[in-house]
């Protein structure tokens, strides 16, 4: 009986931790692709003083069901950036570049969980950053810039 | 010599215990070749009775203590369990890496409102994907699952212009809603971005 009891709570307690080991596993993904992708940018900045996609102001994305954004962005991310984005693992890609009025030039990357789950321990669910011509690569909390838009 | 109990008849055995002399009928062979009387012998008896008793109950004690010290396979199965629960509960409550650290306290409000714009351009584009090829009738409804900001700091969507377009190829137009004279006032839509100055102050 009291056999059958422990079973039964392990069982029980088995399956949230599976779902948040999962979970976990895919943050760990979104911070290891959000390196590679920086470092990628860095690479292609070098080789064309621009950061990609290229011209300026244009989108990549990349969702989790397969679908690219313009179609072929997956190789073209690979080709550009030497970085293979998995599918079906529940991260949507977003890759914008933008030229600022002062020739400043920007990339913003955001990996989000899709449908949203926490990826981190901190209960995030998204993963954003921004990296410039000098090469600084700032992680964004979408939360903490609007409440300085707000001030 | 005579009995000690039969005046009358002759001694032929001594009690092993008290020395008393007995004659056949008064002597017990408690143990082979061992004689002794009546009253020796019962108490004899009752003595070996009561050690046997107290022999039983200390092997009995060393036995359940011997078991209380050998575990079995249930206390083994008992350890890992705890174990396991343990470290499962651990995952669930404390396992991960928590986000990479967040270093926007180095954007300005002027720079905060140009890299949010970009960013709630993003979440316009996968509300798009998930919702059918639509975009939001209201930048409030990207959050919080396409925009990760709380509930209550909702009021800073006012920072932005946003519209519908009719025309579903241009889909949406996003911009600041203040933009200073002399700024470049940047226009997100679905196809891309347009740029213009701003020759008059912004409302």
């Amino acid at each position: 009986m009291i056999t059958v009891l422990i079973l039964g709570v392990l069982s029980v307690t088995a399956v949230p931790f599976y779902h948040v080991w999962l979970q976990r596993a895919y943050g760990t993904e979104a911070a290891l692709m959000m390196k590679q992708i920086m470092e990628g940018q860095i690479g292609y900045y070098l080789a064309n003083d621009e950061f990609f996609p290229s011209p300026s102001e244009s989108t990549v994305e990349v969702y989790q069901d397969g679908t690219e954004n313009p179609t072929g962005a997956l190789s073209d991310i690979k080709e550009a950036l030497h970085v293979v984005i998995p599918t079906g693992h529940h991260l949507d890609y977003w890759i914008m570049t933008h030229t600022t009025a002062k020739k400043e030039k920007w990339c913003f990357v955001t990996i989000d969980s899709s449908p949203p789950f926490e990826l981190f321990s901190n209960g995030d669910s998204y993963l954003c950053a921004m990296i410039d011509g000098q090469g600084n690569v700032q992680y964004l909390d979408q939360s903490e810039l609007a409440a300085k838009l707000a001030e | 010599m005579h009995c000690k109990y039969h005046a009358d008849r002759d001694a032929v055995y001594f009690c092993a215990s008290c020395n008393a002399p007995l004659c056949t009928n008064c002597a017990e062979e408690v143990q082979p070749g061992t004689y002794a009387c009546f009253q020796c012998a019962m108490l004899q008896t009752v003595t070996s009775v009561g050690s046997n008793i107290l022999e039983r109950k200390e092997v009995a004690l060393e036995k359940e203590a011997r078991k209380r010290k050998t575990w079995g396979a249930f206390h083994y199965f008992l350890v890992v369990c705890t174990v396991l629960l343990l470290s499962m509960w651990g995952v669930i409550l404390f396992g991960g890496k928590p986000a990479p650290e967040r270093t926007a306290t180095m954007i300005d409000k002027n720079k905060a409102g140009r890299v949010l714009l970009f960013l709630v351009n993003g979440s316009i584009k996968r509300f798009a994907h998930y919702e059918g090829n639509r975009y939001p009738e209201r930048l409030a409804d990207l959050v919080p699952k396409y925009l990760h900001v709380k509930k209550n700091q909702r009021s800073f969507l006012a920072e932005f212009r946003y519209a519908r377009d009719p025309d579903p190829k241009i889909g949406y137009r996003l911009s600041l809603a203040r933009v200073k004279t002399g700024e470049m006032n940047i226009t997100l839509t679905a196809v891309g971005v347009k740029y213009a100055i701003r020759e008059e102050e912004g409302p």
